[in-house]
């Protein structure tokens, strides 16, 4: 898509011409947003927020994307908006990738896409009225650029003139050119034989007659266009349209923030995310602040804002019942990584994932899918600035596929990944620079805080013989300051193809998942983690 | 309930707040007991009440804001007679909004440590390890290094975390939580919640679990109390409340949680606000959003009455359940139209 010079006019916006639910709005690949904070006296790696990540987002669909907080859930929402570089990778909207835009093609995606975050308090300014909120990114974008379609002819020369307020730019209202097939018309003339029609956009605060039209026809037909309105004027008209279709009244134009209730906070969010009419928005936990009455209140607005202009969602929350009620897709992240994505029902009824089934076992009360026992995953996330070598789930995964080499109980397997969490999380402790003047002086290595941690984990299991001799020479390792080592050799003796390759994506039905388990030659994910529950080692 | 003093017990509570302009009665009338061991849930929207019940409960209401009635005992000593100090470790509270419980300008670790030392009496070695032991706990990843941040270095899941750490470094009888998992991630909600199930077998914990989130309830708690504009207007056994909610108030909130409604549907919704109460109650003060009101629900304050078929015990305010006031015809059988329901045909554009 090139701009027109001319009017600066966005030559995208095909969402009335072509409906095709097919044609991804959006296509990620292999995206990466690596936050680096390396300093003088820090020599950690970059955090590792967005690792590789790719799908498509279709028009007009809501895709939900979860995953536990610090999973880059909101890095990748706001990598998608441009408000993040990416490190790696591409984000492409109609050919063009929205990451590597500049000057009025980064403008023009900014119109495009609009962001509603989570906390309306934070989020919104509290010195400026509600009416100012909506009416900023007007303002930012110099709203409004009309432009002007001429029918009934084969050519015709168009020169506008609208009420020149705007001291910045001097001419907010334009109006030239015949409108390409893809370009949203905000007013339309129609030549016939007698007096032009004029037809205008029905989103703009503007009605015929606040246009007037005259055509000279000397030849070549020229139509002259004048809005008799201003802009501000515009603006204000367009602010209230937007207040009250959040479900707002007009008399909130000239409130604060202050003065509203969470939810009333949330719409006004809203109606600032949409001034621009916007094709896709990022909601960022819209709903998670808010009270479950209030929070309905706000999705049922959300469904029928998509419904009446069109609108591409991309929803991130951590409550899964919510995506459930509105997501049509859903991606689920882990630490960096979509783990699993597909139909919102599929992924629910029949993870594929044994990420998003521990999810899933985990919501609270009867709004969970998974009829067995919760799936109590064991402490956090790895760190994003070290993630695992394999699969980025391995380190506390309940399906997780074990060794050949040994045959031991579930809870010894367990047991031993866990003492391989604490050598890696004392191996990354010492990348901090006081840590290493301690290590220099001898003080972390911390002999008996070793032995503890084994005698806590492995004290109750019978190891054999050459399971214990492994385990033996790590904690010796450990000893002798080298975590990083011990953690190496527990992972070699004990580790299976979980830890040393990175899953790709398989097809499961129409969902695709990030697990080995998808493979012909394992048990399935729920029957694996059915089968452990009932060995009591869960 | 056992025969035996319970743990707490709060009676007729009434907090309010005054103000030139006006009289908040943000608790009016509010009584539970809660047994050691046990965990009662305290639910409801935000300005039912909630939280000004958890601070009343800990001596917490400032200016302009009094208890102007009733009793709170803690095993049997009535705490409203300005007892708060003597029972400062025995019951602790974990706030919901954590930046305002951490002091920005100590180390996490610090203000855990100085938990520990007030209620525990550890110090030096032995605190920092207990400290870590805590954060280890409460999920926080890397509790070495983290012990050592400051509250801004942590997220907002974290800081809570941090939070819950701490009310539990002083080793509390009774530990209240207002809204406690609410920031944080599924995943660790229910270790949290696990945990916190763990505390209360170990150490017989009682806890005041409140939260405007019915799943956390249905799995955290033994008993419910639903409360409503300052009252409470349901108390039941959690299970039996979730099978068959008898206060049309309850009806509705659980029937607005999504899951329960298909997909393709909208989700019910309570039209409307919860009203500031600002006078004594002389009605019933759902009556305006309740789809079954009736003439009397506008003139008469509601007592708690018997509900159910009898086998547990619980109990409604609503005249629904009250004899004296036989079902008449609702007062708008149509329902209000609310802000959604008239902005609905507001998108046929484009």
């Amino acid at each position: 898509m090139t701009p027109d010079p001319a009017t600066g006019a966005a030559a995208g916006r095909e969402r009335t011409t072509h409906e095709r639910r097919d044609d991804p709005l959006l296509s990620v690949e292999n995206l990466r947003t690596y936050y680096d904070e390396r300093t003088l006296l820090s020599r950690s790696p970059p955090v590792k927020a967005v690792d590789g990540v790719s799908f498509d987002v279709f028009e007009g669909e809501t895709l939900g994307l979860v995953g536990e907080s610090g999973c880059g859930k909101t890095t990748l929402g706001r990598t998608l908006l441009g408000l993040e570089t990416p490190t790696d990778g591409t984000v492409t909207a109609e050919g063009l990738d929205v990451t590597d835009l500049d000057g009025s093609e980064a403008r023009e995606w900014q119109e495009r896409v609009g962001m509603v975050f989570q906390d309306p308090q934070e989020s919104l300014n509290d010195r400026q009225t509600v009416g100012q909120i909506v009416r900023e990114p007007l303002e930012a974008h110099g709203w409004p650029t009309l432009t002007v379609a001429v029918a009934g002819v084969s050519e015709a020369t168009v020169s506008g003139s609208g009420p020149v307020t705007d001291r910045e730019t001097g001419d907010a209202v334009r109006a030239e050119v015949d409108a390409a097939d893809d370009t949203t018309v905000d007013i339309t003339v129609t030549l016939g034989e007698g007096e032009p029609t004029v037809s205008v956009r029905d989103r703009l605060p503007l009605t015929t007659d606040d246009v007037s039209v005259s055509v000279s026809r000397n030849g070549r037909p020229t139509v002259s266009v004048s809005v008799d309105k201003t802009v501000p004027e515009m603006r204000r008209d367009r602010a209230e349209d937007l207040i009250t279709r959040v479900g707002l009244n007009e008399e909130h134009v000239r409130r604060y923030p202050h003065q509203f209730s969470g939810g009333q906070r949330q719409r006004v969010g809203i109606a600032r995310a949409l001034a621009l009419e916007p094709d896709f928005l990022v909601l960022d936990e819209p709903v998670s602040a808010l009270d479950v009455s209030v929070q309905a209140r706000i999705i049922n607005l959300l469904e029928r804002l998509q419904a009446d202009f069109g609108l591409t969602y991309l929803f991130i929350a951590h409550d899964l019942s919510v995506v459930r009620h509105i997501a049509d897709r859903v991606a689920v992240m882990y630490l960096g990584n979509v783990v699993e994505i597909g139909p919102t029902e599929q992924v629910f009824s029949d993870p594929a994932h044994p990420y998003t089934l521990s999810l899933l076992s985990a919501i609270p009360g009867s709004g969970s899918p998974w009829d067995g026992d919760r799936v109590t995953l064991r402490g956090t996330p790895p760190s994003p600035r070290d993630p695992p070598s394999g699969c980025s789930f391995a380190t506390r995964c309940p399906a997780k596929i074990r060794s050949d080499e040994f045959d031991l109980p579930e809870a010894t397997w367990r047991a031993l990944d866990e003492l391989r969490v604490v050598f890696r999380t004392r191996a990354r402790s010492e990348d901090s620079a006081l840590d290493q003047v301690k290590a220099l002086a001898g003080l972390t290595v911390d002999a008996e805080a070793i032995d503890d941690a084994v005698e806590e984990l492995l004290g109750e299991q019978s190891l054999p013989a050459d399971a214990r001799r492994v385990v033996d020479e790590a904690v010796e390792r450990a000893k002798s300051g080298d975590d990083r080592g011990a953690a190496e050799g527990l992972r070699e003796a004990f580790g299976s193809r979980c830890d040393a390759e990175v899953p790709t994506s398989y097809d499961v039905e129409s969902v695709e998942s990030r697990c080995f388990r998808a493979e012909d030659d394992y048990r399935s994910v729920a029957e694996t983690i059915a089968a452990r529950q009932r060995d009591g080692t869960n | 309930m056992s025969d035996a003093e319970p743990l707490l017990a709060v009676e007729n509570l009434r907090t309010v707040f005054r103000t030139e302009r006006e009289e908040i009665h943000a608790v009016d009338g509010v009584s539970f007991e809660i047994d050691a061991g046990e965990t009662v849930g305290l639910v409801g929207e935000s300005g039912s009440g909630k939280s000004v019940t958890a601070r009343s409960i800990l001596g917490l209401v400032d200016h302009p804001g009094s208890i102007d009635e009733g009793a709170i005992r803690f095993r049997g000593e009535d705490l409203t007679d300005d007892n708060w100090d003597d029972h400062r470790g025995d019951i602790a509270i974990v706030f919901q909004d954590p930046g305002s419980a951490l002091n920005p300008v100590y180390t996490v670790g610090n203000q855990i440590r100085e938990a520990l030392k007030i209620h525990q009496n550890l110090r030096g070695r032995e605190a920092r390890e207990r400290a870590i032991d805590l954060l280890e706990d409460v999920g926080i990843p890397d509790a070495a290094t983290r012990v050592g941040e400051y509250p801004h270095q942590l997220s907002g899941g974290m800081q809570q975390r941090a939070v819950i750490a701490m009310a539990l470094a002083c080793d509390p009888d009774l530990l209240v939580c207002d809204e406690p998992t609410t920031a944080l991630d599924v995943t660790i909600q229910a270790q949290i919640l696990d945990l916190l199930a763990d505390l209360q077998r170990e150490d017989d914990l009682a806890i005041l679990f409140i939260t405007h989130d019915m799943g956390v309830i249905e799995d955290a708690t033994d008993r419910v109390n639903v409360i409503y504009a300052g009252e409470v207007v349901e108390r039941a056994p959690t299970e039996a409340l979730f099978e068959n909610p008898q206060h049309p108030y309850t009806q509705a909130l659980l029937r607005s949680i999504p899951g329960r409604t298909p997909p393709d549907e909208p989700l019910p919704t309570i039209e409307g606000e919860v009203p500031t109460p600002t006078g004594p109650a002389t009605d019933c003060r759902f009556a305006p959003r309740c789809p079954e009101a009736f003439g009397a629900c506008r003139e008469v304050h509601p007592e708690h009455e018997p509900v159910g078929d009898g086998t547990v015990e619980r109990t409604a305010a609503c005249l629904l359940h009250d004899d004296r006031y036989p079902d008449e015809t609702g007062l708008d059988g149509s329902g209000s139209d609310g802000i959604e329901g008239a902005r609905s045909d507001g998108g046929a554009s484009r």
